[in-house]
C-alpha cells in the first residue's frame, strides 16, 4: 500500500514540477534528466526482426489491461482503476515498444496527460551485425522491475512470460 | 481494451462463489502442468454456448504439479487461469489470464502454467491421435462471434 501511494504520488509530483511527455520521443528526451527514472541498454543474441515480431505478439497480449487497485482502512478507502496501453512501431532503424498507463479514476493529473495515458516506458530494439539487437530502455528506476524483465524475456526469446502490472509500486 | 482482466485487491478477499470443477464432465483431455512461485493458482472453466455466452461451470485448484481435466470435446469452453497472491503489506492480487479454447474430439491439451519472479504465462497445446503437438494460439471471448 505504501508503495502504491509512493508512486501515484510521485507521478502526480513528477508532473507538477515539469511539463509532461507527449511523444515517445519527448519521453526519450526527458528520462535521462528526471527524477526516478533510468535508461537500460544491453544486447541479445536475436536479429531485429525476430524481437520486433515478439514485441508485435506479446505485447497487445499483456499489456492491453486494466488493473483496479481498491484499499481501505478505518479511515480511508481508495479505488484506483489503471489502463495500460502498449504500442508498437516497427521501421527498417528500429523496433519501438512504449507502454502507456492512464489512471482512469482515484488520481487527479496536474497536466495534461497525453492521449492514451504517460508514457512509463519505450523500449527501443536496434540491429546489430551478426544477428544481434541492442535493446535501449527508458522508464522510471523502481517499482516496475517486472516489465523491465518481461521485456527482456521477449526480446531474448528465453521468457515470453506476462509482467504481473498487479505488483506494480 | 480487449484484454486480460486483472485487479489487485487490497483488503478484499473476494474469494467467494467457487465451486468445484465437477471430475465427470467429460473424459480428461486437458492436462494442466503448473510452477508458480508466490500465488495460489485456480482455473476457472466456463463453458460458451451458441451465442458467445460464457457461463461459469467451476474451478480447478492446481496446487499440484499436474491436473488432469475433462472439457467436453467438439465445442468452445472458456478457460481462466487466476494467479492470486496476498501479504500483510500489499493485501491481496489476481492477476488472469483468459482464452478460448476449442477442443476436438480425439485430441489431447497440455497447458503449461507458470509464474515465477512476477512474470506468468499460460502456453496450451494440442496433441492430435497421430502427428505432432501444435501450440494453440490465445483468444479473447470476443474472437468467439468470429
Amino acid at each position: 500500500m505504501q508503495r502504491i501511494h509512493a508512486v501515484v504520488l510521485a507521478a502526480a509530483l513528477l508532473a507538477a514540477c515539469v511539463q509532461m511527455p507527449q511523444t515517445a520521443e519527448e519521453f526519450r528526451k526527458a528520462v535521462p534528466g528526471a527524477m526516478m527514472t533510468k535508461t537500460e541498454t544491453y544486447e541479445v543474441s536475436r536479429g531485429m526482426k525476430d524481437v520486433a515480431a515478439t514485441f508485435r505478439r506479446k505485447a497487445p497480449e499483456c499489456l492491453n489491461i486494466a488493473v483496479r487497485t481498491v484499499s481501505q482502512t478505518t479511515t480511508s478507502y481508495q479505488n484506483i482503476l489503471t489502463e495500460y496501453k502498449p504500442t508498437v512501431v516497427v521501421t527498417a532503424e528500429r523496433a519501438e515498444l512504449h507502454v502507456q498507463q492512464h489512471h482512469k479514476t482515484g488520481v487527479i493529473y496536474p497536466s495534461k496527460p497525453p492521449e492514451g495515458g504517460t508514457y512509463i516506458m519505450v523500449a527501443d530494439a536496434y540491429p546489430l551485425p551478426g544477428n544481434r539487437t541492442r535493446i535501449q530502455l527508458y522508464g522510471p528506476s523502481k517499482g516496475y522491475d517486472m516489465l523491465y524483465r518481461a521485456i527482456r524475456g521477449w526480446a531474448t526469446g528465453d521468457n515470453l512470460g506476462c509482467p504481473d502490472m498487479t505488483k506494480i509500486g | 481494451m480487449k484484454a486480460v482482466l486483472a485487479g489487485a485487491l487490497v483488503l478484499v478477499a473476494g474469494c467467494g462463489g467457487l465451486k468445484t470443477y465437477p471430475e465427470d464432465a467429460a473424459p480428461r483431455n486437458l492436462t494442466v502442468r503448473t510452477v508458480t512461485s508466490g500465488v495460489r493458482a485456480e482455473l476457472d472453466i466456463h463453458s460458451v454456448d451458441s451465442q458467445c455466452r460464457a457461463p461459469y461451470v467451476g474451478t480447478v485448484r492446481l496446487d499440484k504439479a499436474s491436473v488432469a481435466v475433462g472439457i467436453p470435446a467438439d465445442g468452445w469452453s472458456y478457460l481462466k487461469f487466476d494467479f492470486a497472491s496476498s501479504s500483510f503489506l500489499r493485501g491481496s492480487h489476481r492477476m488472469t489470464k483468459e482464452t478460448l479454447l476449442r477442443t476436438r474430439a480425439g485430441h489431447t491439451y497440455e497447458a503449461e502454467v507458470t509464474y515465477k519472479d512476477d512474470i506468468y504465462n499460460v502456453v496450451i497445446r494440442e496433441k492430435p491421435p497421430r502427428g505432432a503437438r501444435r501450440e494453440v494460439p490465445l483468444l479473447d471471448l470476443a474472437s468467439c462471434s468470429k
